[in-house]
């Protein structure tokens, strides 16, 4: 991303009806849309409910949101609810629960099987337009499953309000993208605030690994449980599973000459880097340089700046076996800045940090991606 | 659960591995499943209805494929219901829509299992689901029949009549109208959120009158529920007993034999089957009183006494049983003693554990015709006395009626009138053809004199003296040859 340093963005202002037109059209190419940002109060629900109004109207979209896992309770469960005003015809996905919080007309069209601490999560069609609450699954596969009952009861794309700090639900499926909200935090400089975006952007967009890579990452073994750390091969036949991805003694001695990347099936903590990097590959002469670390998706990858630059030093580039899309950065200045002059001055700090889309969705402030 | 048996027992016997076999698909059948329990001996007739009924569906279901995939499919619908049918049952209670929906599905998946019960012709009216297809209609209002649940305006015009006019607000304050002031505008919100809180209210009035409508259901929902449930448990058994190859017991009165022929220990087969083994089928016909089975060590004693016992149980429990035949009379109690651990670790020996279970079984006996398995009781005591308890033990259970089992390596407790069974084992093999065979592959001794061993059963007399093979085996399990010639220099001394 330090190459857009030097590219000139043009920030416009759009009127309302160009805001609906150009979040349509960044909605276009996704069956889903999470809407995730890593912190309370990014401004997730309100970019959704920008794009669900622009969609009135138009094909009917489902909606959920992430609920609380059953430990979670003490008040989480409150807190996880989204309430959003759903434009008649509207498919939703939320716990029964809830349902009697809300002023539209509702048909409830089927159950999920997917059980929440606030009910089981129902398919509900919106009759009339008007507010409702949602708490939909906190589980990524129940999320899945429950993003495709609402396509199957007639939602032409689906819209996740993702719950506060789950980035790895910003893809529950393979076609789908990420909105990612970013607002000011009133405490710390407009610099800082656009710095931390850009960390996690690139660490949510990361870029894909060779073909051939993500062939021998994604396909499990034959007539066995998917190993957890792979040691890939140039040559698929000579590359090793490990049931544990401790980075052990007896996997770095499966490193060799020809080996291009180290998968792992799971989280990359910043133990895990302390461990690969405390070892060296004997049969490689460059050491670890040139060879790749490839986790699934930028999600999976809980390292901090200092592990990020070891690895980065060492030579190690780390890479995504299903990269995620994100479809654009949803910008809110927050109480920070307050006036009206306070969204260009950070759509332009973001926009030389981010490559990707940027919208304001209150202000109707607008940036092209590049 | 077994009366009177603890979990250990009930999964060594291989009665919990055939329970994880058996699968119903509904919550309720589940529930069923969950409560099995063996018929009282005093209910014959009803054990063997439950049974006839397990073998017409057996029957039906061979004959008909694709009816099972069918009424699968349907079982897999149902959803837990009671709760919902418990609130329609207090008064006063107004259903809400989700418990709406899910009477109606409940209604829609009975009235769709209907005709497949009614079709296999099974005789049982517990099985004979009610018609309950006024729900379907009074939460359908307009066809065709969905699954989804609507407060529709069919069922009030007062209903339809707010919804029409909040709609037409919805639609100018969605789309404006031109010239409008804020004024206005707030105006109109203010009339959209006073027509939610008439159409609440005038949506209330239709679940109450609703719920008073299905209340008249309620006899008829909770016998389909009964219905589903003995069905689908019915049907789990079928399945059960088509998987494992199962036949129906036969159980009578007056028999004084409990007649086993060809029996498969499933649990046991299936671990054989995953070293490439296979099980030999049990057979063996027990007379009233005590009968004692001795043999060679890794004979598969222990096996025969498990699979006896769980042949009982199933039966009595109205499963058909995976062998060719099982003949016995209804059994008042089953007991079965084995060196688990869990009195152990409850603070007794294993000795003082299995003294107090045989105490129990004492009680038992005395309350009608039973099934008792010991597998060598009193071998963890001194054997001169272990034998007098063993012997003293079996000449008790004589006196009654009921079917004891007993495993024993002790060579003189065998009483005259005790039938007396032993393992063939390893009785007729070359132990010095086996001797070499074996230091072939040191390593796999232990697999290799499994299949030299002959697990089959034969009756002797009641005299004849256990084999005694324990130092044979132990050297063809590759003991050491030092210590072995000190112990046969002991057993000539």
């Amino acid at each position: 991303m330090d190459g857009i340093r030097n590219v000139v963005r043009c920030i416009e202002r759009l009127s309302a009806a160009e805001l609906r037109a150009k979040l349509r059209g960044l909605s276009s190419d996704h069956a889903t849309l999470a809407f995730v940002g890593t912190g309370q109060g990014t401004g997730k629900t309100t970019a959704l409910q920008a794009f669900l109004d622009a969609h009135a109207g138009g094909e009917p979209v489902g909606v959920t949101s992430v609920g609380v896992d059953g430990a979670e309770l003490n008040g989480a469960a409150e807190r996880s609810r989204a309430v959003l005003t759903v434009p008649p015809g509207s498919i939703l996905a939320t716990a029964s629960g809830c349902l009697a919080h809300g002023d539209i007309t509702r048909e409830i069209l089927a159950d999920t099987g997917v059980h929440t601490p606030l009910g089981e999560v129902l398919i509900v069609k919106a009759r009339s337009g008007g507010w409702i609450e949602l708490a939909g699954p906190s589980v990524v596969a129940d999320l899945m499953r429950v993003c495709r009952l609402l396509e199957t009861h007639g939602a032409r794309r689906v819209f996740v309000d993702g719950a506060q700090g789950r980035l790895s639900l910003a893809a529950p499926s393979g076609s789908g993208a990420a909105v990612f909200t970013v607002r000011l935090d009133p405490a710390r400089s407009v610099e800082n605030c656009v710095a931390d975006a850009a960390r996690v952007l690139g660490q949510l967009t990361l870029a894909a690994a060779p073909a051939d890579v993500c062939r021998q990452y994604l396909v499990p073994e034959r007539g066995e449980r998917p190993a957890k750390l792979l040691v890939i091969d140039r040559d698929a036949g000579k590359s090793r599973g490990f049931a544990s991805a401790e980075m052990g003694r007896e996997t770095v001695d499966a490193i060799r000459a020809s080996t291009v990347a180290i998968g792992i099936r799971g989280a990359v903590t910043n133990e895990f880097v302390d461990r690969l990097l405390g070892q060296k590959p004997e049969a490689r002469e460059s050491g670890w340089a040139g060879l790749m670390l490839v986790v699934e998706d930028g999600t999976r990858l809980f390292v901090d700046d200092r592990r990020r630059e070891r690895l980065r030093a060492a030579g190690i580039a780390v890479r995504a076996a299903r990269p995620l899309t994100v479809a654009c950065v949803a910008m809110h200045p927050g109480p920070a800045l307050a006036g009206p002059d306070a969204a260009p001055v950070v759509m332009k700090a973001l926009s030389a940090a981010v490559p990707l889309p940027l919208v304001d969705v209150i202000g109707g402030w607008y940036a092209a991606g590049i | 659960m077994l009366p009177g048996f603890r979990r250990e027992q009930e999964e060594r016997i291989g009665f919990s591995w055939v329970m994880g076999r058996c699968a119903p698909l509904t919550p309720f059948g589940r529930e069923r499943k969950k409560a099995v329990a063996p018929f009282p001996a005093t209910e014959l007739a009803a054990l063997n209805r439950e049974l006839d009924a397990v073998g017409r569906l057996l029957d039906w279901c061979c004959a008909n494929r694709t009816w099972i995939e069918d009424a699968r499919l349907v079982l897999e619908r149902f959803k837990e219901i009671r709760g919902t049918l418990g609130r329609l049952g207090e008064e006063g209670r107004i259903l809400d829509e989700v418990d709406l929906f899910e009477l109606k599905n409940f209604a829609i998946n009975a009235g769709d299992l209907r005709p497949l019960t009614a079709a296999c012709v099974l005789s049982d009216a517990r099985t004979e689901l009610p018609d309950v297809s006024a729900v379907v209609t009074a939460l359908n209002p307009d066809p065709p029949v969905t699954r989804s649940f609507f407060l529709a305006d069919a069922y009030a015009p007062e209903l339809a009549a707010i919804r029409a006019e909040k709609q037409r607000i919805e639609r100018e304050l969605l789309s404006g109208v031109a010239g409008e002031s804020p004024d206005s505008r707030e105006t109109r919100v203010e009339r959209r959120r006073e027509l939610v809180v008439r159409e609440r209210e005038a949506e209330e009035q239709v679940r109450r009158t609703l719920t008073a409508r299905l209340r008249a259901s309620l006899p008829a929902l909770e016998a389909c529920v009964a219905a589903v449930g003995t069905f689908d448990f019915l049907l789990a058994k079928v399945l059960l007993a088509l998987e494992l190859n199962a036949v129906r017991p036969e159980l009578r009165d007056n028999t004084k034999e409990y007649l086993l022929e060809d029996a498969v220990n499933p649990m046991v087969a299936a671990e054989l089957a995953g070293r490439g083994r296979a099980f030999v089928p049990v057979s063996i016909e027990l007379g009233s009183g005590a009968n004692v089975i001795t043999g060679a060590n890794m004979g598969g004693k222990s096996v025969v006494l498990a699979t006896v016992t769980l042949h009982a149980a199933l039966a009595m429990c109205g499963f058909f049983v995976p062998a060719a035949r099982l003949v016995m009379p209804p059994l008042a109690y089953l007991f079965y003693l084995s060196d688990d651990l869990q009195s152990v670790q409850q603070g007794l020996s294993t000795f003082g554990a299995e003294v107090a279970e045989v105490q129990r079984l004492l009680g038992l006996m005395r309350h009608g015709t039973g099934l008792a398995a010991l597998d060598e009781f009193a071998r963890g005591t001194n054997p001169e006395e272990g034998e007098a308890l063993m012997r003293a033990l079996l000449e008790y259970v004589s006196r009654y009626n009921g079917f004891c089992l007993a495993s024993t390596h002790y060579g003189n407790v065998v009483g005259k009138g005790m039938r007396h069974f032993q393992v063939i084992g390893l009785k007729r093999a070359d132990f010095e053809e086996l001797r070499s065979r074996l230091d072939i592959q040191k390593e796999r001794s232990f697999d290799q004199l499994q299949e030299y061993m002959n697990y089959r059963l034969e009756r002797v007399e009641w005299y004849n003296p256990p084999p005694r093979d324990a130092v044979r085996v132990a050297e063809l399990l590759g003991l050491d040859g030092e210590l072995l010639e000190l112990a046969r220099e002991k057993l000539r001394g």
